[in-house]
């Protein structure tokens, strides 16, 4: 999985991969559990996880990213051109200004889009292309559109 | 004789057993009270915690088993407590639920109810879950798990007699208790029961359950050595185990501890889903906020280092003078004994063993007291709040290219003020591998005692302009040599794997007195117990080595010491160093800051003046780097003993400081030498 901030993953299944897998098992991360990147450290090695009950729980990246995960949500901001997958907006993490701002600009949750460019954000969705800043990226959660 | 089988009747094991954070030491403590003594499980430098109560005139012995997520072991603590439940089973078991999460807590719960041990579990934290606005259904609870359950809240030892109660009437009436039904592919469910039938014939301790001995077989593929059971009928269920294995996870398509778990933890979810109104984010707000500040991008490094020079200010500014006033307080009564009639009668060397070797001995351990007592208290505060899960997030990839996780750090940073309680403290560390690691690389910290060495001779030998900056690059190079060290041992693998990264970061909470002030009275205990005749008999080895044979001056060139200086001096010399830098430094193994005292006995008066003339500036450094460096001393030594319980490990780092010193110096010396320096 993608390590940044904001990303959200189910995981599909659990080798035991030098121990790592059958410990986070013995804690009770299994398939099907979710997990949510709260805080990514310094350098990017070490990750704080939050798993379903809300438990937090520090990993390496690395380990984290052997992890046969599916990704449910991540911030716009991650991706990038190369993706040329279809994206949904899920969720906006802002405040009442973010929500009014995304609505009059008729940025809505549950768009389609692909991204055309990331320099800035340009988004070609049925309805035109959009483009978002990068701070409004951050605050723009998506999903894959499968 | 009647009475006497009749007393001793009454006496009972019960095991405390629990997932990590979840209050078990606070609870541990609030039942027994200081009645508590700590040793180590056989084998492994994992602590053993036992304690007493009374119940009802049962004498109780309680067992604080190390945390574990689970008796399928991913980590030695979680061996310990298989092994002992396989091994020794309990009379009875305490098992404490985390009231806030109480599905991370039940996997552990689910597998100790299966083993037929009669069990009593405790809700923990009620008041956190009460004031979250959960509800628990405690008789639904007990129901499904079937065993009693009592709510509690171990920090303010509400509950806690209602679950002495619930003790005594499952001691009184067993069977009261009767082992949960968990869920499983028909597949497994034939397995077990075909394994726990063959158990049956050949396993006969009646206090555990077959089918619980069945899945331990099924999940790990074996059972520990020394388990009471036939040998050779092991074998055969070990080969039908391989069978059966395969058989399962063919069947499945996934490994079978997996799938174990995964059932294990479906019935905790269930369990959660009909015994609580709702499902309860952990991380209150509180936690949120202090850590979007504590383990902010920026800001959350400098906020350790701020916090942990308070920490090391509170520790060495309070803990310095009381350790100098008990050292000064044992000078005096070894002085004023001197000059009594009381061992007059003695012959003088009898008496000077006495006063100079156990006495100041028994001084050396004493004075460690403060420091001990206040380093433990400073500690747990850091612990108990669960600021120390926060400084190791931080530090994690710094100390991640040793092979080390984040809290080594914290331990290898408070070396700098004292090497005995920062080796005592490994023990919070989260794996034999990082205790060990850890142990070895303390000694290379330039501590304090070592400090009063280089500030007198680097003001002997230097300009007042130029000897802070020698200091200086003492410390550097004893940050430097950390982290040469920790590659060199990390390179050898010394201390064997290193455990995969997983760790808990649990809420903020405020540490109880009752917690703090116990941990720092019970490492204090240890330390006389564990360290003070290593201590002891160290400091009287130095003695008879610097004074013997009876009639030489002490400390000169005549006694042992002096002779061993001199038959080492081929050693020495290509570091620059004397015999009479040999004899001071044999001293310096008692303590470090001796080494300047028996500086001056060696040179006699005018000590200044005196090594002035017989020590060049590039000698005293290579002198001072070997001081840094060698040996650490017999406290350290004592506590890298007894916290490693390893002759091995003890060995590995005397002679580690030794040849790293000797490196040192020698590329120090032989370089200076070629640059022109003398």
């Amino acid at each position: 999985m993608k390590i940044v901030e904001n990303a959200e993953c189910v995981i599909q299944s659990v080798k035991d991969n030098g121990g790592f897998g059958n410990r986070l098992v013995q804690m009770g991360v299994l398939p099907g559990s979710h997990l949510k990147i709260i805080r990514v450290g310094f350098k990017g090695s070490t990750v704080e996880v939050m798993i379903d009950q809300g438990q937090s729980i520090a990993l390496r990246s690395k380990e984290l990213e052997m992890l046969d995960c599916k990704l449910v949500a991540i911030p716009l901001s991650a991706l990038s051109t190369g993706d040329d997958e279809k994206y949904r907006i899920k969720k906006f993490n802002g405040g009442q200004g973010f929500l009014k701002k995304m609505k009059d600009r008729k940025i809505n949750i549950s768009d389609i889009f692909e991204i055309i460019d990331d320099h800035p954000f340009e988004l070609k969705t049925d309805k035109g292309i959009i483009a978002v800043g990068r701070g409004e990226a951050e605050k723009i959660i998506v999903e894959p559109a499968d | 004789m009647n009475l006497l089988t009749e007393m001793a009747d009454k006496n009972i094991t019960i095991a405390i057993c629990s997932i990590p954070n979840t209050g078990k030491s606070t609870l541990f403590n609030k039942l027994t009270g200081a009645h508590q003594a700590v040793g180590n499980w056989a084998g492994v430098s994992v602590e053993k915690k036992t304690g007493h109560f009374k119940l009802n005139g049962y004498n109780i012995n309680l067992i604080d088993l190390p945390g574990a997520y689970s008796i399928t072991p991913t980590s030695i603590e979680e061996t310990v407590v298989r092994d002992y439940l396989l091994k020794t089973p309990p009379d009875y078991i305490i098992n404490i639920i985390d009231a806030r999460n109480m599905y991370r807590s039940l996997g552990l719960t689910l597998q100790l109810a299966q083993s037929g041990i009669p069990m009593v579990v405790a809700v923990n934290m009620m008041d956190e879950a009460r004031r979250a606005g959960l509800e628990i259904d405690i008789k639904k609870l007990s129901n499904h798990l079937g065993c009693q359950v009592i709510p509690i809240v171990a920090r303010t030892g509400e509950g806690v007699d209602y679950l002495k109660n619930a003790l005594l009437g499952i001691i009184t009436d067993p069977s009261r208790f009767r082992p949960p039904y968990i869920s499983r592919p028909p597949i497994v469910e034939d397995a077990i029961v075909t394994l726990a039938k063959k158990i049956e014939k050949i396993h006969p301790d009646p206090a555990l359950n077959k089918t619980f001995i069945a899945e331990r077989l099924l999940e790990s593929g074996d059972l520990p050595k020394d388990v009471p059971i036939n040998k050779e009928a092991l074998k055969e269920i070990v080969k039908e185990v391989k069978h059966l294995r395969s058989k399962t996870e063919q069947s499945l398509g996934q490994d079978l501890t997996i799938t174990c778990a995964q059932c294990r933890f479906n019935s905790a979810r269930g369990l959660v889903n009909e015994a609580t109104s709702e499902t309860l984010k952990v991380p209150d707000k509180f936690t949120n906020a202090l850590d979007r500040v504590l383990l902010n991008k920026y800001a959350g490094l400098p906020m350790f280092f701020f916090i942990m020079f308070l920490l090391f200010q509170g520790i060495y500014a309070l803990g310095t003078p009381l350790q100098a006033l008990v050292g000064d307080f044992f000078s005096d009564i070894q002085s004023s004994l001197h000059n009594t009639s009381l061992l007059e009668s003695l012959p003088d060397f009898v008496s000077n063993l006495l006063i100079d070797g156990v006495l100041n001995g028994l001084g050396i351990v004493i004075s460690f007291f403060p420091l001990i007592a206040i380093f433990f208290i400073f500690m747990s505060l850091i612990e108990d709040s669960g600021y120390m899960a926060r400084a190791a997030f931080l530090l994690d990839r710094l100390m991640h290219s040793l092979g080390l996780d984040g809290k080594a750090f914290i331990n290898i940073l408070l070396g700098y003020g004292c090497n005995v309680p920062a080796v005592m403290g490994t023990r919070i560390l989260s794996s034999r591998h990082n205790r060990i690691v850890t142990m070895l690389l303390i000694p290379f910290t330039l501590c304090s005692a070592r400090f009063q060495v280089f500030v007198f001779l680097a003001a002997i030998l230097f300009a007042p302009s130029v000897a802070p900056w020698v200091v200086f690059g003492l410390y550097v190079l004893s940050f430097v040599m950390v982290f040469v060290v920790g590659f060199i041992l990390k390179l050898f693998k010394f201390a064997g794997k290193p455990e995969p990264f997983i760790m808990e970061i649990p809420p903020y909470r405020v540490p109880t007195v009752n917690t703090v002030v116990l941990r720092a009275w019970m490492e204090m205990k240890s330390f006389i117990y564990r360290a003070s005749t290593y201590i002891v008999g160290g400091v009287v080895l130095v003695w008879l080595l610097t004074n013997l044979p009876v009639d030489s001056q002490p400390g000169s060139i005549d006694t042992w010491a002096g002779q061993i200086g001199q038959f080492l001096q081929p050693i020495f010399h290509p570091i620059g160093i004397g015999w009479r830098e040999v004899i001071a430094l044999i001293f310096g193994f008692v303590a470090k800051e001796i080494v300047v005292g028996s500086m001056a006995v060696i040179y006699g008066t005018n000590t200044a003046t005196q090594i002035l003339a017989s020590i060049t500036p590039l000698q005293g450094i290579s002198f001072m780097v070997f001081t840094l460096l060698y040996t650490p001393c017999i406290a350290t030594i004592a506590a890298i003993k007894s916290e490693s319980r390893s002759w091995k490990i003890t060995g590995i780092s005397l002679a580690l400081g030794l040849i790293i010193a000797w490196v040192t110096a020698f590329v120090v010396y032989q370089g200076g030498l070629v640059l022109g320096f003398h």
